[in-house]
């Protein structure tokens, strides 16, 4: 199911874009970083696909049914997409997340009817929405209070690292150790209670090497979630300042 | 696809609920802030590379990691973890650093450097020691007992070269040592993590151990007490405590605490509990409960005796008892490595315990269990012996070197008792200390430390002699009463009652015997005219005191069940109890039973109030009868287990309750209703006693203390008063604030019953004291026990007061002149100043005060008896002080005066005006008390007015300082000294001594730097108390001859004392208990005086570092102390009082006749084998008498110990001035 949200890619080979801060998706839409309309329209949608969820869940616990949100969400993107809309947004800095954030508001109350008139005509679904299961996943949530707005930061965090993790799945996968993957991820946030001595039975690996193989793979975690959040910002400042954020509403 | 919305969790480690499509199940809060520590190290700085982790520790994670720059090398990168306070932790590291730095020390890992993570933590790079934690290599290479120890060795001459540069790890544990075998297959060990416990406070506030309440806590069996409990003063000897844990870890593979392993209950309190109250076994005794390997080449018995000692003696709870440094406990080990000899037993105890066992060679396993217990009980005070038993062993291996060994050995002798005694005195072991001192001077009279030592103890400590012979019995006494002035009663379990003198101490008349039948019980009259006693043939007799008759007699047959106790109801009849639980009221005089009741359960205890009530306890519940019928009251007083006590208030309207459940309690006698909550004990409760008013109790029980409490709401007025072992008896005395209480633990201790404070040296007995009496009227105590003798004790105050010298008004200073003659006090009275002259030794006012008139302020020189005034801010009288003359006409200076000082000769006078504008004058004699003065400028500081201005030397030299400089002027040579005396960050105390040519200044990063005033440079590195980072400046002194320097810093509650030719520590650092205010040395540099906060006032022997006189409490606001210049006393001024300590000061032999007299005042002697030796005891008076007539500084001294309290001059004071 996870994975059906969130398609795995593999990370842009970009130019850089100044000192210490790699190219990203947002700093190509924002235009601090080179690139054509196309790669732009491109990396935006890749982000709307990656973190529609938090916005379908705002727009939901606003008090919105899950056709309407659905609705709002999809519209939301296709104004977001729109050709005149991309290049206002050019120049603008900031972060994905706080952006997204704000221009779904400023959709939901001032634009949705002009633009809703526009896309239900001739529109196409910018991605691929299981209503059906998000639904599911937002009554899960839904009962644990909070404004819209905190729903939605909780679900980017969700999102964010599920990406991340997919990230890091996919990189063991890719060189045949899914099943050691599977059997130290546990380990990244419970390390406590690792059974080394039945993990180095069934890993046929010294403990010793499975303590590496953990320390490894807790690295790499962490350097894919780092990853993720830069990008959604422009640079390494506003990283750091993403990242703290996030840990306030994790 | 269907909604998958099901097994919601929640995460183990933050409590949140993480949903169902959170990936890989993690817990998202958890996993992003995880991330932070996982992905960063590499970052750190670009100088590392990490290859891999190597652990996890409390405070975050190492990692094996490579530095790139300046150098190639690998290293252990500690990050630390998140919340620590980045910051912070950096700088106290930075503090740390440059001590860290100077580390250098094979048995310490190399710290290379401190930072900050790119993402903000910091961290620090130290040399990546490849091993293993020693007791893990110890095991894995089957190691021996030599080669373990020989490790431990190592690891204390790492941690010693640390505490000698102010570095104390504060965690050391095994996982910090870490062990590894060298190229050449020897083993070595390294220590880690110096400075980071400090630096990270683990373990240090409040914070840390709130965090640390809810996590087990990784190492507290290697925690000291202090540290545990977070004491801001932690000092090397925590490092002492962890390496005894270590130690006795290393010898059973045990830690010395074993926690309640798996247990939920083990918070941080219980922890904490533990290690300030849990008395590890020996370690002898744990090998043989868990035995290590059998391939192993040790056991139980080659741990039992010195390395059980080393490692307990670490281990104490109180630091005071531990080795006082790492390097003693190093000593200790090669000692037992060297297979030197060690008698590492208190001669004491060896004594006590041989003694019994000889005497009672019959005795009970229940009596031997006693003994050992006991021995435990004193391990502590025991193993102090080591140092001191080890210096006697030297000596005899000196004694051997026959003729030139000879005097040295006898030295040596001397001065290891002289050490021990000192050591047992601060044990409160007061007669044991007195032997081990007369043996010092038996040895060699000539030792004066403990001649000083021995006359200052008995002069300034209340000891309690006896005042007639030894009551002897035939058997143990179980009770004694005081009946009157003239006689006092004793019971003896063996079936005599004895009546004696009070004066005499001699028994009047025939035992009232009992046939040779037991005494159970006994009961006195309240008019003490009768005596009840119960026995287990023949039943109850009462008898009559005056007449010493048989009123009575009641059968066992006659009280249904054998008569446990009974009491006199009124001074006409009793009330008996029985095993069978009946409870019968006889008339005396008719012979008649008047009711019987039963109460259901054996009769433990009775009480009466008056003739109309009686209180019956025994089993779980204490009930009240009505005396005249025998009715008992509906309610009863319910405990959890036997009540051991009921005992009615003075008013009969209260009953307390004592019992084994731990609770004693008050209760309301006409509603059964309770008056106070439980008052509870750890463990059960022998005795509770009403004060005489009504409005306090005392309580006496199992868990070693004894209490006073509030009768009317149960709160405790005391701290639990500590005993060595059970506390069977407390008492306390009709008027005052006395308490008395006595224990297995052999001791009778009396107290202050309102502050918890001991009063006098507690009394040792031969076995057990079980009952006491008190006569607060004639201040006389009555003690007996489980042993045949009865001792009458004087307890009046008799420790020496220091001499109080009351002046008119606030004394400004005081001084002794003329050879200690006279003493000239400075005072305020009126807005003016006067001067009084007195003899010392009467305290008459000699001649008339020198009345200073109106004198707004004054600046006066107190070096010789000229006097400088200053009026009106601006002019200025020159006096001599003892005719009052006017030296020169009173002068005006060009400002407003802002110091003045006089040298010694008095012939020299600096002034410096608030302006700055200063001038040094000389006053040249014209005709006799004729001066002129002749002025020059001499301006340190040009344009600005120095701070403080010492004046010293013939001719003198001027001192001056201003802010973090100090400049000086030769007066001889009319020039000033180079430039170059600056001590950074400001100059908050400092000396000067022109005939070492030095300065001394304390800085305010807690160091002091010596200096030489010829050039300016730095005499001497820093003197660091780098243990500290208060910011608040070190006291510094220097001693009349210069040689010695003594440093102070706020925070360390020590004193250092070095040399200031060589720079090096004198003695061991001299701790207090609080804060020093003010240091003194006396003139012959033998002593350092320091005043404390905690109102306590110390006086050292700077050579040895023991006390040279009791802890001596004092007023607060007690102010420039000084040693008077022959060293015979201290002087300090408080409010309108000088008071002056006499100190003995003998240089001259000891007599043989102030070693008897010591030793029997005590009743102990300590022979040539190192038995300790019981005198019998010889009343107070007749060892007076037995002083000898002559007139010399001894007799006279010694006079006063002996003198009767109440003839005597309230000091010793008069002896010599």
């Amino acid at each position: 199911m996870i994975d059906e949200f969130s398609r795995s890619q593999k990370a842009p080979d970009r130019p850089g874009t100044g000192v210490g801060f790699p190219a990203t998706r947002w700093s190509l839409i924002v235009g601090l970083a080179e690139g054509s309309e196309d790669e732009r329209r491109e990396a935006m949608e890749e982000l709307c696909r990656s973190y529609w969820f938090p916005l379908y869940a705002f727009a939901r616990h606003q008090g919105h049914s899950r056709h309407n949100a659905e609705d709002l969400t999809q519209g939301f993107f296709a104004h977001l997409l729109s050709k005149n809309r991309l290049s206002y947004l050019q120049g603008a800095e900031g972060r994905l997340r706080t952006y997204l954030l704000g221009a779904m508001k400023r959709f939901i109350t001032d634009e949705w009817r002009a633009a809703s008139a526009q896309k239900r005509g001739g529109g196409r679904n910018i991605i691929s929405l299981d209503s059906c299961a998000a639904d599911g996943r937002y009554l899960e949530i839904a009962d644990e209070g909070g404004t819209p707005e905190d729903i939605f930061h909780q679900q980017w965090v969700l999102s964010l690292l599920t990406k991340a993790r997919d990230r890091v799945k996919q990189a063991y996968s890719a060189t045949d150790k899914a099943r050691l993957f599977a059997a130290i991820e546990p380990a990244i946030t419970d390390s406590d209670n690792i059974d080394y001595d039945a993990l180095s039975v069934s890993l046929d690996m010294s403990p010793g090497a499975i303590r590496t193989a953990i320390h490894r793979l807790r690295r790499r975690f962490g350097d894919a979630i780092r990853q993720e959040i830069a990008e959604t910002v422009a640079d390494s400042e506003e990283a750091a300042t993403e990242y703290q954020e996030l840990l306030a509403h994790g | 696809m269907a909604d998958s919305a099901g097994s919601k969790r929640h995460c183990r480690t933050c409590d949140r609920l993480i949903p169902s499509f959170a990936p890989g199940g993690h817990c998202p809060s958890c996993l992003l802030r995880g991330s932070e520590e996982l992905s960063r190290p590499a970052q750190w700085d670009d100088r590392f590379t990490i290859i891999r982790e190597l652990g996890e520790g409390g405070f975050g994670r190492v990692y094996l990691a490579e530095q790139h720059e300046p150098v190639r090398r690998k290293v252990a990168l500690k990050i630390i973890k998140p919340g620590m306070g980045t910051r912070e932790v950096i700088a106290r590291f930075e503090v740390e650093r440059q001590a860290l730095a100077a580390l250098d020390h094979p048995n310490i890992a190399t710290i290379y450097d401190a930072g900050e993570t790119a993402d903000g933590h910091p961290a620090i790079a130290m040399e990546y020691v490849p091993g293993l934690p020693i007791t893990d290599f110890a095991g894995e290479h089957n190691l021996g007992l030599r080669e373990r120890l020989e490790l431990f060795v190592k690891v204390c001459q790492g941690v010693h070269h640390a505490h000698l540069h102010g570095i104390i790890h504060r965690d050391l544990k095994p996982s910090n040592l870490l062990t590894y075998s060298g190229t050449d297959g020897d083993r070595l060990v390294r220590i880690i993590d110096f400075g980071i416990a400090k630096a990270t406070r683990q373990g240090m506030n409040d914070a840390t151990l709130v965090t640390l309440q809810h996590r087990p806590l990784g190492t507290p069996a290697y925690m000291s007490p202090e540290q545990a409990e977070g004491w801001r003063d932690v000092d090397a000897r925590t490092d002492v405590y962890s390496l005894g844990a270590l130690l006795y870890e290393i010898l059973t593979n045990t830690p010395p605490l074993e926690g309640k392993k798996g247990s939920e209950e083990s918070t941080w309190d219980s922890l904490l509990k533990q290690i300030r109250e849990e008395s590890p076994c020996m370690p002898s005794k744990r090998l043989a409960r868990t035995p290590m390997s059998p391939d192993s080449n040790w056991g139980p018995r080659e741990l039992a005796g010195d390395l059980d000692w080393i490692a307990l003696t670490a281990l104490a709870k109180d630091r005071q008892r531990r080795y006082q440094s790492v390097d003693a406990l190093r000593e200790d080990i090669c000692a037992y490595l060297e297979g030197r000899p060690i008698v590492a037993r208190s001669p004491g105890l060896v004594y006590r315990s041989g003694k019994w066992i000889g005497r009672h060679r019959v005795a009970s396993a229940a009596i031997l269990a006693a003994v050992v217990a006991l021995l435990a009980g004193t391990i502590v005070s025991a193993v102090l012996a080591i140092r001191a038993e080890r210096a006697r062993a030297r000596a005899e291996t000196l004694e051997r070197n026959a003729e030139l060994g000879r005097k040295e050995s006898q030295r040596g002798f001397s001065q290891a008792d002289y050490q021990q005694g000192c050591r047992l005195l601060a044990d409160n072991e007061f007669e044991a200390g007195i032997a081990h001192l007369c043996r010092a001077l038996r040895t060699d009279p000539r030792n004066s430390a403990a001649a000083n030592r021995l006359a200052a103890t008995l002069a300034y400590t209340n000891f309690l002699p006896p005042l007639v012979p030894e009551a002897l019995h035939p058997s143990r006494v179980i009770d004694v009463y005081f009946r009157n002035e003239a006689e006092f009663v004793t019971v003896s379990e063996g079936g005599v009652v004895g009546l004696w003198s009070r004066e005499s101490g001699e028994r009047l008349g025939d035992w009232l015997d009992h046939g040779g039948e037991r005494i159970l019980s006994s009961s006195i009259s309240t008019n003490k005219q009768r005596l009840v006693t119960t026995t287990a043939e023949r039943g109850v007799r009462v008898w009559d005191l005056d007449d010493r008759r048989l009123l009575l007699q009641v059968t066992s047959e006659a009280t249904t069940g054998l008569p446990m106790v009974a009491v006199f109801s009124g001074s006409d009849a009793i009330v008996t109890g029985s095993s069978k639980g009946s409870v019968c009221k006889w008339d005396i005089d008719d012979r008649t039973l008047l009711w019987q009741q039963n109460y259901g359960h054996p009769v433990e205890w009775l009480d009466a109030a008056g003739d109309q009530l009686i209180a019956v306890s025994g089993a779980s519940a204490a009930y009240v009868l009505n005396s005249v019928d025998g009715v008992r009251r509906s309610y009863h007083f319910q405990h959890g287990r036997e009540v051991m006590r009921a005992r009615f208030s003075p008013d009969g309207k209260r009953l307390l309750t004592a019992s084994l459940d731990g609770i004693a309690r008050v209760w309301n006698v006409a509603t059964g209703e309770p008056v106070t909550p439980p008052m509870v004990h750890d463990l059960s409760l022998y005795d509770a006693t009403w004060a005489p008013g009504g409005v306090r109790v005392a309580t006496a029980a199992y868990d070693a203390t004894a209490r006073v409490w509030w009768a009317a709401t149960g709160k405790p007025v005391t701290p639990g008063l500590r005993h060595g072992d059970h506390v069977y008896s407390a008492i306390m005395p009709i008027g005052g604030r006395l308490l008395a209480t006595g224990g297995r633990d052999q001791k009778l201790r009396l107290w202050d019953a309102a502050t918890g404070q001991l009063i006098a040296a507690p009394v040792t007995h031969e076995r057990s004291v079980s009952t006491i009496d008190l006569d607060s009227l004639r201040q006389q105590v009555l003690v007996g026990g489980r042993h045949e003798q009865v001792r009458l004790l004087d307890i009046r105050q008799r420790s020496a007061l220091p001499v109080r010298f009351r002046s008119p008004g606030k004394v400004s200073f005081s001084q002794i002149q003329e050879g200690g003659r006279v003493m000239r006090t400075l005072y305020r009275k009126d807005g003016g100043f006067v001067i009084e002259r007195r003899e010392t030794d009467s305290g008459a006012i000699l001649g008339e005060p020198l009345q200073l008139g109106a004198v707004p302020a004054l600046d006066a020189a107190k070096k010789n008896d000229r006097l400088v005034v200053k009026h009106d801010n601006r002019r200025v009288s020159i006096y001599a002080d003892s005719s009052g003359a006017l030296l020169v006409p009173t002068f005006s200076f060009y400002t407003d005066i802002k110091h003045i000082e006089i040298d010694a000769s008095g012939r020299f006078v600096f002034i410096c005006g608030t302006a700055g504008k200063a001038v040094l004058l000389t006053l040249d004699e014209r005709a006799e008390n004729q001066y002129g003065l002749v002025s020059e400028v001499l301006e340190p500081f040009p344009g600005r007015p120095v701070d403080d201005v010492i004046m010293l030397g013939d001719p003198p030299y001027v001192a001056a300082r201003l802010g973090d400089q100090v400049r000086i002027y030769s007066v001889g040579e009319k020039s000033w000294l180079p430039e170059g005396i600056m001590h950074e960050g400001g100059i908050g105390s400092w000396d000067f001594h022109p005939g070492q040519g030095i300065v001394i200044t304390g800085g305010y990063h807690d160091t002091a730097k010596i200096w030489d005033m010829h050039t300016g440079m730095l005499k001497h590195p820093d003197f660091a108390h780098a243990d500290v980072e208060s910011g608040l400046a070190v006291k510094v002194l220097f001693s009349p001859d210069g040689r010695l320097a003594v440093t102070s810093s706020w925070h360390e509650l020590a004193a250092r004392v070095w040399n200031t030719e060589t720079g090096i520590l004198v003695a061991n650092p001299l701790y207090q208990n609080a804060h020093i205010d003010s240091l003194a040395i006396d003139p012959t540099s033998r002593y350092l005086a320091a005043t404390s906060d905690d109102r306590t006032m110390r006086i050292w022997n700077i050579e040895d570092g023991y006390e040279a006189i009791p802890v001596q409490q004092i007023e607060a606001g007690l102010a420039r102390g000084r040693f008077l210049p022959d060293g015979t006393g201290f002087l300090a001024v408080q409010g309108n009082e000088t008071l002056l300590w006499p100190l003995p000061a003998f240089t001259e032999l000891a007599p043989d006749w102030v070693i008897n007299f010591a030793e029997s005042l005590v009743g102990r002697r300590l022979d040539s084998n190192g038995v300790l030796l019981r005198l019998p005891d010889t009343p107070v008076h007749q060892l007076r008498s037995q002083l000898p007539e002559s007139e010399s500084w001894f007799e006279a001294w010694f006079k006063w110990i002996a003198a009767d309290p109440s003839e005597r001059a309230p000091s010793v004071h008069g002896v010599s001035y």
